[in-house]
C-alpha cells in the first residue's frame, strides 16, 4: 500500500483541522451577530436541562462545509474525482442552510388541505384557475404524502421540497456515476462476492442511497456530539478504505473531512458552543454517501452510517406503528430519545452510539478487503 | 376485571397522585387521523398515563420525575389541587376517553380476561364489500368502534325487559342531542333488585373546560312496567330534569338496551 497518500492525508486531516479550529472562533461570532441560534418555540425537545440550548448557534456545520470546500478546491480538485462529491455536498448544504434560516427568520407558511383545493377545481370563476389547481393537485398529494413523514412546526423548507432537492442532488450523483466514471461503475460491488453488473439499475440505488444517509445524518444530529462524533470515524474509515483501494483525491477528501470535523466536534461536545444544523448534516451525509459510492462501496454505506441508519430506521418504525396501528413502538423517536426517557443521561448516549458506530464502521473496513 | 378498568379510568394509574378521574375527549371536533390511538379519545387508562409522561417531558412540562413519579406535590401540596392540575394538564393535552372508547376498552378488558377473546377482533366493523375500510378496521379495530358499531345487529341483540338487564350490557342512545346529531353509550356496571348502576365517559354542559370525565350513575327502577325514561335517573346528585344524561336519553331519536353477542 502507498505509505506516501496516508502520510499525505495525515497531512491533510491535521491541516484541515488547524484551520477550522483557527476560523472556528469567527463563526460563532458571526452566528451570534445574525441571531443565527436555537429559538424555544421550535424546540420539541427532552427535559427542562435542555431549556439550556435554547439561544446556542446553529449553522455550525459550515464550519465543516467551508473548509472541505476551501482546502479540496485548493488542493485537491480534479474534475474526474472531486468535482462532483464537492458540488453535490454543496447543493444539500444549500438547501440545509435555506431550511435553518427560513426556520429562524422566515414566516409561517400556510398549507392549503387537498379538499380546498379540489373544491377550487369545481367552482373557481375563472378557468385559468381551475387549469392551474388541475396542474398543482399531483404536486399537492405529494405534498400530503410527504408530511408523514415530518413534524414541521410550518416554518422553513417542507418535507416534499426537501425531497425534491435531495432528489436532484441524488440525480446529479447518478448521472456522473454512471456517464462520467465509466463502465466499471454499473457493477455494484458486493462483500465477498466481488462484482455484480446491474447496468442502468445503479442510476436509483444511488439516487435512494444519498437520499436516505443526507436524511440519516440529519435526524442524528439531535444530541451534542453525537452527528460530529460519529461522522469522524465514519470518514476516517472511508479514507482507510479509499487508501487501501489506491483512490488518492478521495483518501485526501475523506481525510480533509474528518480534519474538519475534529474542529466542530471539539465545539460541539456537550454544552455545544455551537450545534451543526441541517446546512451540515445534510451536506455532509450527501458526502458520506457520495464518496462511499465513488469508491464502488456502496454495499457498505449502512455499515459507515450505521448509528444514522439506526436513527432513521427508528423514526420510519415509529411512523409505520404511529400512522398505521395507533401505538408507539419507541417512547420517543428517533432513538436516542427513547434513550433518554429511559432515563439515560445525553453523554451516556452520545459516547455509547460513537463506540457502537465504530464497531460496525470497523467492520464495513474489514469486509471491504475482501475483493 | 372490568370493575378494575373502570376504577383505573375514574383513578388514573398514575404513580405518586391518586383520585386524578379520566377526561372525556371526543375526536369529532379535531378530526386527527392517523394519530395515536390514545390521542382521539381510545386510549385505556395505562396507555392515557404512559402518554401523559410522554407528553409531559417532550414539551417540559416536569411533572413527572426520571422514574415516573408524578411530582406536582412540590406546587400543589393538597391532594385534591394535585389531581386537579393533572386533569388540567390531561385536558389541555387532549388527552381523555370518549363514550364508545370508555366502553370498548373496558369490555375489551374484561372479555380477554373471562373468555379469552378480544372484542375488538370478533366485532363486525365493516361490510365486506368496502375493502379499505376492513383493511383498516382490522390495522386499528378499537378506534373504528364507535356507537354504531355496538348497535350494529351483528354485533348485539336488544333486551327489551328492563328485568333482564345485566353487567355488561350497553344502553344506547342514537341520534341525541339538541341537533340530533350525534349517539352515546352507557355501561351497565351493576344490577341490583330495582337499580341499574352505569358508567360513561361525556361532558356536561356545565362541568366547565376540565370537570368532564368518566362518571357513574344509577336508574333507578320507579315504573317496571314503562321504559327507560319511566325510571328515575341519578348521576352526581341530580335526578331527571337537572341530569343532563337523562336529558340526552330524552332527545334521542332511539333509545335502546342492547347486550352484545359475545355476552351471551
Amino acid at each position: 500500500m502507498d505509505l506516501k497518500l496516508i502520510q499525505q492525508a495525515l497531512t491533510y486531516l491535521l491541516f484541515s483541522a488547524i484551520g477550522a479550529f483557527i476560523w472556528a472562533p469567527l463563526l460563532t461570532r458571526f452566528l451570534y451577530r445574525y441571531k443565527i441560534t436555537r429559538r424555544a418555540e421550535f424546540d420539541f425537545t427532552l427535559k427542562g436541562d435542555r431549556n439550556q440550548k435554547t439561544g446556542t448557534p446553529i449553522m455550525g456545520g459550515l464550519l465543516v462545509i467551508v473548509t472541505v470546500t476551501i482546502i479540496t478546491v485548493l488542493f485537491n480538485w480534479n474534475r474526474e474525482n472531486t468535482y462532483v462529491p464537492i458540488g453535490v455536498m454543496g447543493i444539500a448544504a444549500l438547501l440545509g442552510a435555506s431550511d435553518d434560516l427560513l426556520n429562524i427568520f422566515g414566516k409561517k407558511r400556510r398549507e392549503r388541505k387537498i379538499s380546498h383545493i379540489l373544491k377550487l377545481i369545481k367552482v373557481h370563476k375563472k378557468w385559468r384557475m381551475r387549469l392551474w389547481n388541475i396542474l398543482i393537485l399531483p404536486w399537492e398529494f405529494f405534498r400530503k404524502t410527504a408530511s408523514i413523514f415530518g413534524s414541521h412546526p410550518g416554518r422553513g423548507i417542507h418535507v416534499h421540497e426537501k425531497l425534491f432537492f435531495q432528489f436532484l442532488a441524488g440525480a446529479v450523483t447518478a448521472w456522473w456515476i454512471y456517464f462520467k466514471l465509466g463502465i466499471s461503475w454499473h457493477s455494484l460491488w458486493i462483500p465477498f462476492d466481488g462484482q455484480l453488473f446491474i447496468g442502468w439499475w445503479i442510476i436509483p440505488i444511488v439516487i435512494f442511497f444519498v437520499m436516505f444517509t443526507a436524511n440519516a445524518v440529519n435526524i442524528a444530529d439531535g444530541l451534542d456530539g453525537l452527528a460530529g462524533g460519529s461522522l469522524i470515524i465514519t470518514f476516517l474509515g472511508l479514507m482507510i478504505i479509499s487508501w487501501t483501494e489506491g483512490r488518492a483525491s478521495f483518501t485526501l477528501l475523506n481525510a480533509t473531512t474528518a480534519g474538519a470535523l475534529v474542529a466542530y466536534t471539539y465545539f460541539n461536545v456537550k454544552p455545544a458552543r455551537f450545534q451543526m444544523g441541517d446546512v451540515g448534516s445534510l451536506g455532509l451525509g450527501a458526502l458520506l454517501a457520495i464518496n462511499a459510492i465513488a469508491i464502488n462501496r456502496t454495499m457498505l454505506i449502512p455499515f459507515l452510517g450505521f448509528i444514522f441508519y439506526i436513527e432513521i430506521i427508528s423514526v420510519i418504525i415509529q411512523i409505520f406503528f404511529r400512522r398505521l396501528l395507533g401505538k408507539r413502538f419507541f417512547k420517543m423517536a428517533p432513538i436516542h430519545h427513547h434513550f433518554e426517557f429511559r432515563g439515560w443521561g445525553e453523554e451516556k448516549i452520545v459516547m455509547r452510539f460513537w463506540l457502537i458506530h465504530a464497531f460496525f464502521v470497523i467492520v464495513a473496513i474489514w469486509m471491504s478487503l475482501y475483493k | 376485571m372490568a370493575e378494575q378498568t373502570i376504577y383505573n379510568y375514574l383513578n388514573l394509574p398514575f404513580s405518586g397522585i391518586s383520585g386524578v378521574r379520566c377526561p372525556y375527549f371526543n375526536n369529532a371536533r379535531l378530526g386527527q387521523r392517523g394519530q395515536l390511538k390514545v390521542l382521539i379519545g381510545k386510549g385505556s387508562p395505562e396507555e392515557i398515563v404512559e402518554e401523559a409522561k410522554i407528553i409531559s417531558i417532550q414539551y417540559r412540562k416536569g411533572l413527572f420525575n426520571k422514574n415516573g413519579l408524578c411530582n406536582i406535590h412540590s406546587d400543589h401540596p393538597a391532594p385534591h389541587k394535585q389531581a386537579e392540575c393533572m386533569r388540567q394538564f390531561l385536558v389541555d393535552s387532549n388527552l381523555g376517553v370518549d363514550c364508545s372508547g370508555f366502553v370498548t376498552n373496558v369490555l375489551r378488558a374484561h372479555f380477554i380476561k373471562t373468555k379469552k377473546v378480544d372484542l375488538a377482533k370478533k366485532l363486525f366493523i365493516a361490510d365486506k364489500t368496502n375493502l379499505w375500510r376492513r383493511f383498516i378496521a382490522r390495522l386499528r379495530p378499537v378506534e373504528q368502534i364507535d356507537v354504531n358499531v355496538l348497535a350494529n345487529e351483528k354485533n348485539s341483540e336488544t333486551v327489551n325487559d328492563l328485568a333482564r338487564i345485566k353487567p355488561a350490557d350497553l344502553i344506547i342512545m342514537l341520534k341525541t342531542g339538541p341537533n340530533k346529531n350525534h349517539n352515546h353509550v352507557l355501561l351497565v356496571t351493576e344490577t341490583e333488585e330495582n337499580k341499574i348502576k352505569y358508567a360513561h365517559a361525556r361532558a356536561w354542559s356545565g362541568e366547565g373546560k376540565y370537570g368532564h370525565g368518566v362518571s357513574e350513575g344509577v336508574i333507578t327502577i320507579t315504573n317496571p312496567d314503562q321504559g327507560l325514561l319511566a325510571q328515575t335517573w341519578e348521576e352526581k346528585n341530580r335526578a331527571n330534569e337537572n341530569n343532563e344524561t337523562y336529558l340526552e336519553a330524552k332527545q334521542a331519536e332511539i333509545l335502546i338496551i342492547k347486550r352484545l353477542w359475545i355476552s351471551n
